[in-house]
C-alpha cells in the first residue's frame, strides 16, 4: 500500500507531515555524510566522525570541520591572510 | 483546471480592468511565469518609454505550477522596464503571495498607466478592485500588510507591497511580501512607486484541480524523497542558504571591501552556528516546501532589541557582510531595515562598497558624504544610517539611491576612475562574491539579461568537480570539470541560463533543482509534474526551446530599450586587471583573461545563434524560436532593413 506523507484537508489540498518529510527518502546514503571534497585539489576526503580538523591527504591543506546533524562541513582553513 | 487562471490588464490611469484567458499557443511558447511575463512586458511596455512614466508596465506573473502540489511551487515573477538599468526588469520572490493569486483566479497582472493618488489592488476570487491607499503611503512593508488585513477583515490575505524607498522612487527599491521575500532586483518597487501603487492584496478560495490527482500526490512523495535525499537539501534545512558561506570564504571566493580582499579571517564570528547561539528563533518555509531553509531571528538586547525577522541568507552575508561588518547584530539589523524600507540589499551593498572605496582612495571626502566617515572600520555603524538615508533620499542616500549608473554619473566629476570602482554590469550591481576565478561565473554575469546577477545562469555545479562524463551527459558536449578552465563553459552557461528560465516559468524554487545538485529535479521531473498537474505534454527539447525563447526575447527587449549589445556583455574591469590576493593556492592569483573571455563570448553567441559582432539574434534564430512575429525593432536596427 502506498503511504502518502500527506493528509488531505477538506479542500483536497495536502497538509504536509513534516516529520515524515524530514526523515528523508530511502535514496539517502549515510556514508556520504562524512565525505567532503578538498576545496584546493578537489580530491575526496573521508573525515573521521566528529573530527574538528582535517588535513587533505593529497595536497596537505588543513581545514576546520563542523558537524551538523551528522553531516560534515568545512568551516575554514587553518591559514590566515585575508580581512 | 490549473490552467484556467487569467491575465488581468489593469490601467491605473483609466481605472479600467480587463481580463483575458491564456491561449494554448502562448502556453506552448512561453509556458507561464517569467516566460509569459516576458511576452507581456515586450508587448505592453511602450517602446522607448520612460521607466518611471505611465508607458511602463509592471507585470506580476505566477508560474504554471505555482500554487500546486509540485515541490516548492511558490514563486512569483515581477518585471517591466527597469528604472535602474534602462533594460529588462526581472525579479523573483517566494512566500505565499503567488499561490494565493492563483487561488484568486489570476496568473498574470499587467499594471499599466499611473494613478494620480496612492492606490492598492484588492484581488479576491476573480474580482479586482482599485482601492485608495492614501492612508498607507509612508507606511513600511511590515505595517502595510497588517493595516490591509485589518481593514478587509481577513488575516489570511497575502500582501505584496513597496516601502518608503519605492514611494520615493529609489532606483533600488523592491516589491516584497511577508517577513523577508522580495523581488529585489532591477527596481521593481520603483516602478510600482512611479504608478503610486502601494500594494496588492490577494485572497482566493478557488481550487486548482489537478489533471491526475492521485498520481500527482504519489509523485509528490517521490519528489520530496528525491529532494530530501540530497546532501544539499539537508544542509539547507539546517543552515539555510548560509551553508554556502563558509565554503566560499575558505576558498577565497568572497569579496570584501569592494573586491580588494577575498577572504575573511575572523570567520568564527560569522558562522551560522554563531548566529544560532544568540539569535535563532526557528525555521520557516515557503508554500509547499519540504526543505524549510528560512531562518527566523530575534534580537534580544542592545539597540535593536525586539527586532524579529526572517533571515539570514547567504545573500545577507555576501551583501551587507561585505563591508567588513563583523557581528551578526549589524547584519540582522541591516537586513531588517532593508526589508522594512523595501531596498535590494544586493545592489545597494554593491554600490555602497564602491562609494566606500572612493572615500578610501580620497576621490570623495566628507563634503560629498554629508560629513560621514566612510572608513571600512565604521561599517557596523554605517549600515543602518546609510539604509535610512537611501530610503528617504537624504544626505548621501540621495546619491546611493540612484543605483550604479546614477552614482557613476553623479560622482564622475571628482575622478574619471569612478566607473572602475562602482562594480556593475548593465547598471546592476553584483553580489559580493568572486566572479574572476571562474570563467563560467564571469560569463554568466556578463551576459545575464538583467545585468550582474548570480541567479540568472550561475552554474554552481562548476565547483563540484563532477566526472566529465556526467557533465557531458548533462550539457550535451565537452565541459571541463575544473572551474578555472574556459573549456566548454559557454555551453555550460547557456544550458543553465535556459534551464533557469524554464524553472522561472514553472514557478518552483531554483534551490530545489539542478541549480545545486545533479540529483535534484530537472527536465525529467518537470515533464512529469506538467503532465500530472496540468495535463500538458512537453518534451525536454520543447522545454529547452521555451527557455531559449524567453532568454532571447529578454535580450531583444534590452536591445530595443537600452541598446545593449556585445559591448555591454562585460565584467567589471577589476575582474580582469586585479588578480585575487588571498585564498587557497587553487584560487590565489586568479583573474579573467581578456582574450580568452572574448573567445568565450564568441562561442556563447554561436551556441545561441546570435551574431558575434553585436550578440543579436540572426533572423533564422528568431524564426526557429517563432519570435519573428514579435513586434520587434531588432531587425531594423541590427540589419539595416
Amino acid at each position: 500500500m502506498t503511504v502518502f506523507p500527506f493528509d488531505l484537508n477538506p479542500k483536497g489540498l495536502p497538509n504536509l507531515n513534516r516529520k515524515t518529510i524530514l526523515m528523508g527518502g530511502s535514496m539517502r546514503k549515510q556514508e556520504r555524510d562524512n565525505v567532503l571534497r578538498c576545496l584546493n585539489c578537489f580530491g575526496r576526503m573521508e573525515i573521521p566522525l566528529k573530527a574538528k580538523q582535517y588535513m587533505c591527504p593529497n595536497c596537505k591543506m588543513e581545514y576546520y570541520i563542523g558537524w551538523r546533524e551528522g553531516q560534515a562541513k568545512i568551516l575554514g582553513s587553518t591559514d590566515k591572510e585575508g580581512a | 483546471m490549473t490552467l484556467r487562471s487569467k491575465i488581468a490588464i489593469i490601467d491605473l490611469t483609466k481605472k479600467s480592468i480587463t481580463t483575458e484567458s491564456i491561449p494554448e499557443k502562448m502556453r506552448r511558447l512561453y509556458l507561464g511565469g517569467r516566460g509569459i511575463g516576458a511576452h507581456l512586458i515586450y508587448n505592453h511596455v511602450e517602446p522607448g518609454t520612460d521607466p518611471l512614466g505611465p508607458g511602463n508596465a509592471l507585470v506580476i506573473s505566477t508560474g504554471i505550477l505555482t500554487g500546486t502540489i509540485a515541490p516548492a511551487a511558490a514563486r512569483t515573477h515581477i518585471g517591466g522596464k527597469s528604472p535602474l538599468t534602462g533594460g529588462f526588469a526581472s525579479s523573483n520572490m517566494g512566500g505565499f503571495f503567488g499561490p494565493e493569486l492563483k487561488f484568486a483566479g489570476f496568473e498574470h497582472l499587467v499594471i499599466k498607466g499611473a494613478s494620480d493618488k496612492p492606490v492598492y489592488l484588492w484581488i479576491h476570487d476573480g474580482e479586482i478592485e482599485i482601492k485608495d491607499a492614501s492612508h498607507l503611503w509612508g507606511k513600511d512593508t511590515f505595517e502595510t500588510p497588517q493595516i490591509i488585513r485589518d481593514e478587509l477583515g481577513d488575516e489570511e490575505i497575502k500582501v505584496a507591497c513597496i516601502g518608503i524607498a519605492g514611494e520615493n522612487l529609489v532606483r533600488l527599491a523592491n516589491f516584497r511580501t511577508g517577513p523577508k521575500n522580495a523581488a529585489g532586483r532591477t527596481g521593481t518597487g520603483c516602478i510600482a512607486g512611479s504608478k503610486k501603487l502601494k500594494a496588492i492584496a490577494v485572497r482566493g478560495h478557488q481550487d486548482l484541480k489537478l489533471a491526475h490527482p492521485r498520481e500527482a500526490l504519489e509523485y509528490a512523495k517521490e519528489a520530496i524523497d528525491q529532494i530530501m535525499s540530497t546532501k544539499v537539501a539537508k544542509a539547507m534545512s539546517v543552515d539555510g542558504t548560509s551553508f554556502i558561506w563558509n565554503v566560499t570564504n575558505t576558498s577565497g571566493l568572497l569579496e570584501f571591501r569592494n573586491g580588494q580582499i577575498n577572504k575573511f579571517d575572523d570567520w568564527q564570528k560569522m558562522t551560522i552556528e554563531a548566529f544560532e547561539e544568540k539569535y535563532k528563533a526557528g525555521m520557516a518555509a515557503c508554500f509547499n516546501c519540504s526543505v524549510h531553509c528560512r531562518h527566523q531571528f530575534r534580537i534580544k538586547d542592545g539597540p535593536w532589541a525586539g527586532v524579529f525577522g526572517e533571515g539570514p541568507e547567504y545573500n545577507t552575508q555576501t551583501s551587507l557582510g561585505s563591508f567588513g561588518a563583523d557581528n551578526w547584530e549589524t547584519l540582522l539589523a541591516g537586513w531588517h531595515l532593508a526589508n522594512k524600507y523595501g531596498i535590494d540589499t544586493t545592489g545597494w551593498s554593491n554600490d555602497v562598497r564602491g562609494v566606500m572605496e572612493l572615500y578610501q582612495r580620497g576621490i570623495i571626502d566628507k563634503k560629498v558624504t554629508g560629513g560621514l566617515d566612510l572608513s571600512w572600520s565604521n561599517a557596523n555603524q554605517l549600515i543602518p544610517i546609510l539604509l535610512e538615508q537611501t530610503a528617504k533620499k537624504e544626505g548621501l542616500g540621495a546619491i546611493l539611491g540612484l543605483g550604479s549608473l546614477g552614482i557613476i554619473r553623479e560622482l564622475s566629476k571628482y575622478s574619471e576612475d569612478v566607473g572602475y570602482y562602482i562594480l556593475h554590469v548593465k547598471g546592476l550591481g553584483k553580489l559580493g562574491n568572486v566572479d574572476r576565478a571562474q570563467p563560467s561565473f564571469a560569463l554568466g554575469i556578463a551576459t545575464s539579461t538583467r545585468g550582474a546577477d548570480h541567479l540568472r545562469s550561475r552554474p554552481a555545479l562548476d565547483h563540484y568537480h563532477l566526472p566529465e562524463e556526467v557533465l557531458r551527459d548533462l550539457y550535451g558536449g565537452y565541459v571541463s570539470n575544473d572551474f578555472r578552465s574556459y573549456e566548454g563553459k559557454a555551453r555550460m552557461v547557456r544550458w543553465h541560463e535556459l534551464t533557469y528560465a524554464v524553472v522561472d516559468c514553472l514557478g518552483t524554487c531554483k534551490f530545489q533543482t539542478v541549480f545545486f545538485s545533479p540529483n535534484l529535479p530537472a527536465y525529467k521531473e518537470w515533464i512529469k509534474y506538467l503532465h500530472l498537474i496540468t495535463g500538458l505534454e512537453f518534451t525536454k527539447e520543447e522545454l529547452f526551446d521555451i527557455g531559449e525563447r524567453v532568454y532571447t526575447l529578454e535580450r531583444m527587449f534590452n536591445y530595443r530599450e537600452a541598446g545593449y549589445t556585445r559591448k555591454d556583455d562585460r565584467v567589471p574591469e577589476r575582474c580582469i586587471k586585479e588578480p585575487l590576493k588571498h585564498g587557497l593556492p587553487a584560487i590565489k592569483g586568479a583573474h579573467i583573461d581578456r582574450e580568452k573571455f572574448e573567445k568565450l563570448l564568441d562561442e556563447y553567441y554561436e551556441l545561441h545563434g546570435w551574431d558575434k559582432e553585436n550578440g543579436l539574434p540572426f533572423p533564422e534564430t528568431l524564426k526557429r524560436l517563432e519570435l519573428d512575429k514579435e513586434p520587434s525593432h531588432l531587425h531594423r536596427k541590427s540589419h539595416g532593413a
